[in-house]
C-alpha cells in the first residue's frame, strides 16, 4: 500500500510537468531503440496524449485490479496489430523509469525505482499474456482486399472488403483499419452489413475535411488495394431484449445501424424498425437503395429519410430526432443513435427532454482517435475530427 | 471527454491532480456550438488560432525541453567532477552522447508535430472554403430560380387570359426554374471544372508517388 501511495504521488508529480514528460519518454526510447521508431506515425502529438492517459489510469487503478486488469488485456490485445511483440515491453520499461528518473532527480532513489519496476513488470506481463492468449485464436491483423468502390457522394464512398481470414464481428461493432497509404495510423469503422456467408464487409467512409486516412480511404483507395483490420470492437450497439427499434442515424453513423438491421433481418426477429436517416441534403441520403431494398424485405422495417440543410427544400427540414419524436410515442422502444458527436450530444439532450428512459439510449458516436482517453467516465469518445 | 472548462478547473479532483494542456488537446478541443440564433466566432478563424496556439506551445515545450536537458547537464557535470574516479570516461561520453541525442529527437519531432499540424489545418481550411463555396453557389442559384419561376407563372397568368390551362401555367414555371438554376451555376462551372481537373491531377500525382516510394 506504502508503494501505491508512492507510485500515485510520483505520477502526481510528474503528470504536472504536461506534454515534455511523454515526449522525453518517446525520444529516449527511439535514440536508445531506433528500430521502434517505424511502428509510430510521423506526428506523435496524440500518441503521447494516449500515453499519458493510459498511465494515469494504471496508476489511478493500481489498487484496484478487477478495474484494471481487463482493460490492460485489451490493451495488449489492440497492441499485436502494431507489431508488437514481448521483447519490445521491456524496452518500453526502460524508457519509462528513465523519464521518471530525469524529471523526478532527488526524489527517485531505488526504492522508487523497485515501485515502478515492479508495477510495470506486472503491466507487461498481463499485456503480452492477454496477447498471447489472443495469438491462439485469431491473428494479429487481417489483410483484408478491396473487391468493390463505389463513390456515393463528393466525400463518401462505399468499400467492399473481403478480409484473408475469418473476421468475426457482430453487428454493430467496430473494426480498426489501416491503409497503406497511411501506415501506422488506425481509424474506427462500423461495417454496415450482417456478417454474411461470403464474410465480405462493407464500410462506409466519408473523408472528414482534414483527415489523412479517413481522405485515402475515400479518394485513393481502389480495388485490389489491401487494407489491415483490427479485431472488432465495442458493445454500445449490440441488440438487447425484445422491444421494437428506433433507430436514429446521422450521416455515416447509418453504417452500424443497418447493420443491426439486417441482423433482426436475417434472424427473422419480427420485432418493428424504424429508422430515420438524416443528410444535410438529398443528395447526401448515400445508401438510400439499400435501404429501400431492406425495407422490400421487412414488413416491419420502416425507413424514414430526414434532410436538415437544403436549400432545394427549405420546408421539411429537420434534425433526425425531432422528425423522429414528431412521427410516434417511443418510450417503450430501444433506441440506438449514431452520428457524429455534435447529432449525438444534440439527440440524447433531446431524448431526454422528452423522457425517453437514459437506460434505453444505445449510443456510439463516428470515433476518430483509436483509444479514448483511458480513465474518462463518460461514454462518449473525441469527436469526428481527423487525427494526423 | 475533457472540455475546457473541465481542464480549467482542474479536472476531477480524485488521486491524481490534473495535468496542463497539451497541443495536442488545444488542437482538437470539445468546444460545443452556439444555439440558432446567436452569433459565433467563424470556424475557420477559430481553428487556425488553436493551430497557432499549439504550434506556439510545440516550441514553447521544445525550448523548455533543451533548457532542462543543459540543466541537467550542468548538474551532471557538477557531479562527476566531483567523484571522478567511481566513473569510466566512456561510461560517462556515452551518457552525454545519449542526453545529446535525445534532445535532437526532441526537437525534431516538435517540429514535425507542427507541420503535419498545419498540413491538415490548411487541407481542412480548403475544404471547408470549397464546401460554403459550393453551398453559397448552390443557395444563390435556388433562390434565383424560385424568383423568376414564380415571375414567369405570373406573366403566363396575365398573357393567358381565358385560354389559362394550370399545367401549363405548371411547365412554365418548370421551364423557368431550371433554365435559371442552369444560367445560375453556368459560370461557376467553369472554375469548378478548372480546379476539378487540378485536384485530380494533383491526386494521381500523389498515388503514383505513393506507389514508387512504396509507403
Amino acid at each position: 500500500m506504502l508503494d501505491d501511495a508512492r507510485l500515485k504521488s510520483s505520477w502526481g508529480a510528474v503528470a504536472e510537468l504536461g506534454d515534455e514528460v511523454p515526449q522525453h519518454f518517446y525520444s529516449t526510447l527511439f535514440v536508445t531503440h531506433p528500430e521502434t521508431r517505424a511502428m509510430f506515425p510521423p506526428s506523435m502529438a496524440a500518441q503521447r496524449d494516449r500515453l499519458v492517459g493510459a498511465l494515469g489510469y494504471t496508476v489511478a487503478n493500481v489498487d484496484n485490479l478487477d478495474a484494471l486488469v481487463p482493460v490492460l488485456q485489451q490493451l495488449g490485445r489492440d497492441h499485436r496489430k502494431f507489431g508488437v511483440a514481448a521483447e519490445h515491453y521491456p524496452l518500453v520499461g526502460e524508457a519509462l523509469l528513465e523519464t521518471l528518473r530525469y524529471f523526478l532527480g532527488d526524489r527517485w532513489d531505488a526504492d522508487l525505482a523497485q515501485a515502478w519496476s515492479q508495477a510495470y513488470t506486472v503491466v507487461a506481463k498481463v499485456m503480452s499474456d492477454a496477447a498471447d492468449e489472443a495469438a491462439q485464436l485469431t491473428p494479429p491483423w487481417w489483410n483484408a482486399e478491396v473487391i468493390a468502390r463505389e463513390q456515393r457522394t463528393f466525400d463518401i464512398t462505399v468499400l467492399t472488403l473481403r478480409p484473408d481470414y475469418h473476421y468475426p464481428y457482430q453487428s454493430g461493432q467496430s473494426v480498426t483499419v489501416e491503409s497503406p497509404l497511411r501506415p501506422t495510423l488506425w481509424r474506427h469503422y462500423s461495417p454496415a452489413n450482417a456478417p454474411r456467408a461470403d464474410g465480405s464487409i462493407e464500410l462506409h467512409v466519408r473523408a472528414v475535411a482534414g483527415g489523412a486516412v479517413s481522405a485515402s480511404l475515400a479518394h485513393l483507395i481502389g480495388v485490389g488495394d489491401v487494407l489491415r483490420l483490427g479485431s472488432p470492437v465495442g458493445v454500445e450497439l449490440t441488440l438487447t431484449g425484445r422491444d421494437d427499434l428506433l433507430l436514429l442515424a446521422g450521416g455515416t453513423g447509418l453504417a452500424p445501424l443497418r447493420a443491426l438491421t439486417e441482423q433482426l433481418v436475417a434472424d427473422d426477429d419480427g420485432r418493428r424498425v424504424d429508422l430515420f436517416v438524416g443528410a444535410r441534403s438529398s443528395r447526401e441520403l448515400y445508401d438510400l437503395k439499400a435501404l429501400r431494398e431492406l425495407e422490400q424485405g421487412y414488413r416491419q422495417l420502416r425507413v424514414t429519410p430526414v434532410i436538415s440543410d437544403d436549400p432545394a427544400n427549405p420546408d421539411g427540414q429537420s434534425t433526425v430526432v425531432d422528425a423522429a419524436l414528431r412521427s410516434a410515442r417511443y418510450d417503450d422502444h430501444e433506441v440506438y443513435v449514431c452520428g457524429s458527436a455534435e447529432m449525438v450530444r444534440g439527440t440524447m439532450v433531446r431524448l431526454d427532454s422528452s423522457g425517453i428512459a437514459r437506460h434505453r439510449v444505445h449510443v456510439d458516436e463516428l470515433h476518430s482517435a483509436l483509444y479514448p482517453p483511458a480513465g474518462t467516465e463518460s461514454p462518449s469518445t473525441p469527436a469526428q475530427m481527423e487525427q494526423p | 471527454m475533457t472540455t475546457y472548462a473541465d481542464a480549467a478547473a482542474g479536472g476531477p479532483a480524485r488521486t491524481l491532480r490534473a495535468r496542463p494542456l497539451s497541443p495536442e488537446q488545444v488542437r482538437r478541443p470539445a468546444l460545443g456550438r452556439t444555439s440558432l440564433g446567436r452569433r459565433g466566432y467563424d470556424e475557420n478563424d477559430v481553428h487556425a488560432l488553436l493551430n497557432r496556439i499549439a504550434a506556439e506551445m510545440e516550441s514553447t515545450l521544445g525550448e523548455q525541453a533543451s533548457l532542462r536537458s543543459e540543466n541537467a547537464r550542468l548538474k551532471d557535470a557538477m557531479r562527476q567532477w566531483h567523484d571522478r574516479q567511481t566513473q569510466s570516461p566512456s561510461a560517462r561520453a556515452e551518457l552525454e552522447v545519449r542526453q545529446s541525442a535525445v534532445q535532437v529527437m526532441t526537437r525534431a519531432q516538435r517540429e514535425a508535430d507542427k507541420v503535419v499540424a498545419d498540413a491538415q489545418n490548411y487541407a481542412r481550411a480548403m475544404v471547408e472554403h470549397a464546401r460554403v463555396q459550393h453551398d453559397d453557389i448552390m443557395r444563390e442559384g435556388y433562390q434565383q430560380a424560385e424568383l423568376a419561376a414564380e415571375l414567369a407563372a405570373r406573366r403566363y397568368r396575365n398573357e393567358a387570359g381565358s385560354d389559362y390551362r394550370a399545367d401549363l401555367e405548371e411547365l412554365q414555371r418548370h421551364l423557368t426554374w431550371a433554365q435559371t438554376f442552369l444560367a445560375a451555376i453556368d459560370s461557376a462551372e467553369g472554375m469548378l471544372r478548372a480546379a476539378r481537373m487540378g485536384l485530380a491531377h494533383e491526386l494521381h500525382r500523389i498515388r503514383e508517388e505513393q506507389r514508387l516510394t512504396g509507403d
